[in-house]
């Protein structure tokens, strides 16, 4: 069990120190009647970008009588062209949530904290980092992060103070599907799924793990006719949405992949002259599939070689408008061993449809050149040295700078090799409920000098830190603008702060100064902003009235790849330097259930988004807990019926929660959504609710990629209540 | 006149609550208070199983028993055939709820009224679309006047074989990818009694509390259902 002391008072007597502000959420009474009425006058319709998600969405905020009263989809904005999700809807709620952080809080004990002034904390942090950079060098903090538009913020702070070790979540999301497109492709293709005629999902729950602008293109695929295939070993959101569901041993993903390119190249399926003109490796994967039948593919994956063999031909025959989705977390993200083979794979087989920049295929989005801000924002920083502390970027781990290894801290910060950790930045991440072994991470943070949580709420990460500086929601605040094909966006708030919180960009430079670094955030954001408008005549001002204006882009440039031949490397010699294979190539999953074990899997449901919505009162009423899902078949056997209690338990750890019964997961498998299982008391709707399933997953590294491979994870489970 | 109704397009519908939550949103209600529902269904044995959402509110039904019931008048349905909640004359004695055959009725525990779907006609008296249609990602919700022949509803209808819920301003179009049974939609209109089996029938998604009362009723349904047409088989769930 986590440590939960109990904080509460001490949390309240916070809260009541910085305002009495704390009850603005609860109890709306406006009457509907009276509302109508009201409708028209003095309501005011902020432009800004939603962060329910990392989507970004274009919202319009009511805002009235200073309140937020209603969020939409702001229609000019190309991804929710006047549409919003589930999580969009509830953002008021975020807003007002009165378990919210309120002003900044120090830590005074185990789950106990007292509030303390902007300027103390930043100064008492400010004295601490110069302390440490001084006894252990620069590269002894850590910044971890989701990172989201105030990341080249995030990167810039690091770069000044001198530290490799800005770090995001990769490894637990997308990693392994990066690292393969990135090599053979050059960079990640999206899907053009608005126009697609045959769509692939392997694992990729694409209105499960919900992104608002893909759903509006699937569905109207859908609508003119496409036929969509879900391969996964649990009936998922997309699994029953789709027209055929292929109910997939978890973890075989890649010898299904591997065996339909097998038949499309056997059976002359591809496009020859993509193949010739675009390509390079033709005859080194064609030999390297050689043996990969689907009878062989059959045995290792539990579906029928004729099914197989009829999707491979089916695909191949809506070429080029004919996709198997890259994925994001998931089979091809980070979820396996061979999650790097299973996307290398799925790469190749894309290429071998010729659907690169084709209507309906792989697309690489339109790119706009945005203004340069670099003058602005101080002396140049030295270049650093120092390695990176999760040795991402060198030797085996060559090909995975841009990603690191989040989920190796725990681990890390034990070593003390080749430097020790002692501090640590997180902004907008709760590593100790999305990264490996939550118990770890909390032991990690424990042994910290210094670790400083940059967050709206007090997640079970912040729990465990020194400082906690609380950041304004994204309905409070700005940020640096965005682009979206050829769209520039921006986020401003709608309502001023309702406490003593900041914007990002203001508590980065606060902890620069105070680290005496401050010649190198002379800027405000509003600036910074402008040097991004300035070549289309734009400043921030300008862009907030409309909140979404149009900017000329630059086409993608498909006979020019950003590989070393500018093509697409179906045989891919980087990757033998790291020491893997030339082409995709069959690899088992690196655990293997028994009878009394299962494999975990993990995923997403489209009414939360990771552990940042489980205090949302819209969302929690939705779905305020996760359940098991186990087949019935293996429930009967021990004893365990639909709402049972039962205990899950892995090499690292034990979780209760209610199970689900169901015929819709794969025997071997049982699933628990993510994103529940929170242990900060002082969330009070999230607190307790289901099972955290970080809580089971060992620490690891996949080869090659490092993603975390949670899916890697056995457990047997009992019935306790 | 106007007979004002709805079209629900399961085969579009990726049961994402976005309509649930936009309504609660527009209509100010507590967490716990869904005028529109969305619920989860799987049917089969692996690996052979289908599933689905169907979505569900007030169904505005022709001659609303809800309305009967009322004591006080508060239940009122307007010309374009809307069933409306007065509610400063709600007295919150929930009869109606008891009523209504399709479960669409919320108390609201704080203002000590009983609510529902609205069809947004605050929205719509300006021209607007209800909050969930608006909403939607999928662009699985029609609204229109059934008694306009060229109404978006009535093309709808006709064009995509939709399943009119007779005595109600409702329609579905099944999900595609199935012969999904007529009885995992909600039953044709029927005064209370009859149809409150359906209620039990779908289990909402997500929600673990209804999770082994319905589940039951959903296996010996469908078990029945399903082996008179001899085609599919529900999952045991025991
Ligand atoms: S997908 Fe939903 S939560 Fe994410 S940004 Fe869009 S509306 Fe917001
Ligand atoms: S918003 Fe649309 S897609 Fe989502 S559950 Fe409601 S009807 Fe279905
Ligand atoms: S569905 Fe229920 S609440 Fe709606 S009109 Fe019919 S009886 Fe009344």
């Amino acid at each position: 069990m986590l440590n939960t002391k109990i904080s509460r008072r001490t949390f309240l007597k916070a809260s009541a120190a910085v305002g009495a502000l704390a009850t603005l959420g609860s109890g709306f009474t406006t009457l509907p009647n009276a509302r109508a009425a009201e409708a028209a006058a003095g309501e005011r319709i902020v432009p800004s970008i939603c962060e329910m998600c990392g989507v970004k969405c274009g919202i319009l905020v009511r805002v009235r009588d200073g309140r937020v009263v209603k969020i939409e989809g702001n229609p000019k904005d190309p991804q929710a062209n006047g549409r919003l999700c589930a999580r969009g809807n509830a953002g008021m709620k975020t807003l007002y949530d009165p378990d919210r952080l309120k002003g900044p809080l120090k830590r005074v004990g185990e789950g106990q904290f007292q509030p303390i002034s902007w300027e103390e904390a930043f100064q008492e942090i400010g004295e601490k980092l110069k302390e440490l950079k001084e006894r252990y060098g620069p590269q002894t903090l850590v910044w971890l992060a989701h990172p989201e538009l105030i990341a080249p913020w995030e990167r810039h702070f690091m770069a000044a103070f001198g530290s490799p070790n800005y770090t995001g979540h990769a490894p637990t999301c997308y990693s392994s599907r990066n690292v393969a497109f990135e090599q053979m492709y050059g960079g990640v293709p999206g899907t053009d799924y608005a126009n697609v005629r045959y769509y692939m999902a392997f694992g990729r729950n694409l209105t499960g793990g919900i992104k608002n602008p893909d759903i509006q293109k699937i569905v109207a695929a859908k609508e003119k006719g496409a036929k969509l295939v879900a391969v996964d070993p649990r009936l998922s959101e997309f699994a029953f949405f789709a027209d055929e569901w292929i109910p997939i041993r978890p973890g075989t993903d890649l010898a299904l992949i591997l065996a339909m390119i097998h038949v499309i190249i056997n059976e002359n399926l591809y496009d020859a002259a993509f193949v010739a003109e675009r390509t390079v490796g033709f005859e080194e994967l064609k030999a390297g599939v050689a043996t990969y039948t689907p009878e062989w593919a059959a045995n290792i994956t539990g579906i029928e070689a004729s099914t197989i063999t009829r999707l491979a031909r089916e695909l191949a025959a809506a070429k080029p408008a004919a996709a198997v989705d890259p994925g994001w977390h998931a089979v091809t993200g980070s979820q396996y061993f061979n999650s790097l083979q299973t996307a290398r794979a799925v790469a190749a087989l894309n290429a071998l449809l010729g659907n690169l920049g084709a209507k309906g295929g792989l697309t690489f989005p339109a790119k706009v050149k945005l203004g340069d801000p670099s003058p602005l924002m101080g002396p140049k920083p030295q270049a650093i040295n120092a390695p990176r502390w999760d040795g991402a970027g060198a030797g085996k781990w060559a090909l995975i700078k841009a990603h690191g290894m989040v989920q190796l801290f725990p681990q890390r910060v034990k070593e003390d090799n080749p430097y020790p950790i002692k501090a640590v930045i997180i902004n907008h991440l709760n590593p100790v409920r999305s990264c490996s072994d939550s118990q770890a991470f909390i032991e990690a943070l424990k042994q910290l000098e210094l670790v400083v949580v940059i967050d709206i709420q007090m997640n079970d990460t912040a729990y465990y830190a020194h400082y906690i500086l609380p950041e304004s929601t994204y309905l409070e605040r700005y940020d640096p603008v965005m682009t979206v094909g050829n769209k520039v966006i921006l986020r401003q708030p709608a309502v001023p702060p309702l406490f003593d919180t900041k914007g990002g960009e203001e508590i980065i430079a606060g902890l620069a100064e105070a680290c005496g670094l401050g010649e190198y955030f002379r800027f405000t954001l509003e600036q910074y902003n402008n040097a991004l408008l300035a070549p289309f005549g734009l400043t921030q001002e300008k862009l907030a009235q409309e909140g979404v204006v149009e900017v000329p882009a630059e086409k993608p440039d498909y006979t020019k790849l950003n590989t070393p031949s500018g093509k697409i490397e179906l045989a891919c010699p980087a990757f033998v330097k790291v020491g893997s294979t030339l082409t995709p190539a069959w690899e088992p999953p690196k655990v293997q259930p028994k009878e009394d074990n299962f494999r975990f899997i993990q995923g997403h449901v489209p009414m939360h988004t990771h552990t940042t919505t489980d205090n949302n009162a819209y969302l929690m009423a939705l779905m305020p807990e996760n359940e098991l899902w186990i087949h019935p078949s293996r429930a009967a056997k021990l004893g365990i019926r639909s709402g049972d209690i039962v205990e899950v338990a892995s090499e690292v750890g034990k979780v209760r929660v209610k199970a689900r019964v169901t015929e819709g997961i794969h025997p071997e498998a049982v699933f628990l959504a993510h994103g529940f299982g929170c242990l900060v008391p002082v969330r009070r709707l999230a607190y307790n609710k289901g099972a955290n399933d970080s809580m089971l997953i060992p620490i690891m590294a996949a080869p090659v990629s490092g993603a975390s491979a949670q899916c890697e994870t056995l457990v047997t489970v009992r019935k306790v209540g | 006149m106007a007979r004002l109704g709805m079209v629900i397009d399961l085969s579009r519908c990726v049961g994402c609550h976005g309509c649930s939550v936009a309504c609660q949103a527009e209509w100010e209600l507590l967490p716990e208070q869904h005028f529109t529902k969305v619920y989860r269904y799987e049917v089969g044995t692996f690996p052979k199983v289908h599933g689905g959402v169907v979505v569900t509110q007030c169904m505005h039904c022709d001659d609303p028993p809800c309305l009967k019931v009322c004591p006080t008048g508060a239940t009122q349905k307007r010309p374009d055939g809307l069933v409306v909640v007065e509610e400063s004359k709600c007295i919150g004695c929930r009869y109606c709820e008891t009523a209504c055959p399709y479960g669409a009725r919320s108390f609201n525990k704080e203002r000590g009224i009983v609510q529902k779907c609205y069809f947004c006609y605050s929205r719509i008296d300006k021209g607007k679309k209800p909050a969930c249609v608006e909403t939607c990602m999928a662009g699985a919700r029609f609204f229109g006047d059934w008694d306009d022949p060229g109404s978006e509803v009535n093309d709808i209808l006709k064009t995509k074989n939709a399943i009119k819920i007779a005595g109600t301003a409702f329609a579905y179009v099944p999900p595609r990818n199935w012969l999904m049974d007529r009885s995992l939609l909600p039953p044709d209109f029927q005064e209370p009694g009859a149809v409150r089996i359906w209620q039990d029938l779908v289990r909402p998604a997500g929600k673990a509390a209804m999770g082994l009362a319905a589940a039951a009723v959903v296996t010996s349904l469908l078990v029945n259902t399903f082996n008179k047409g001899g085609v599919h088989r529900a999952g045991k769930e025991d």
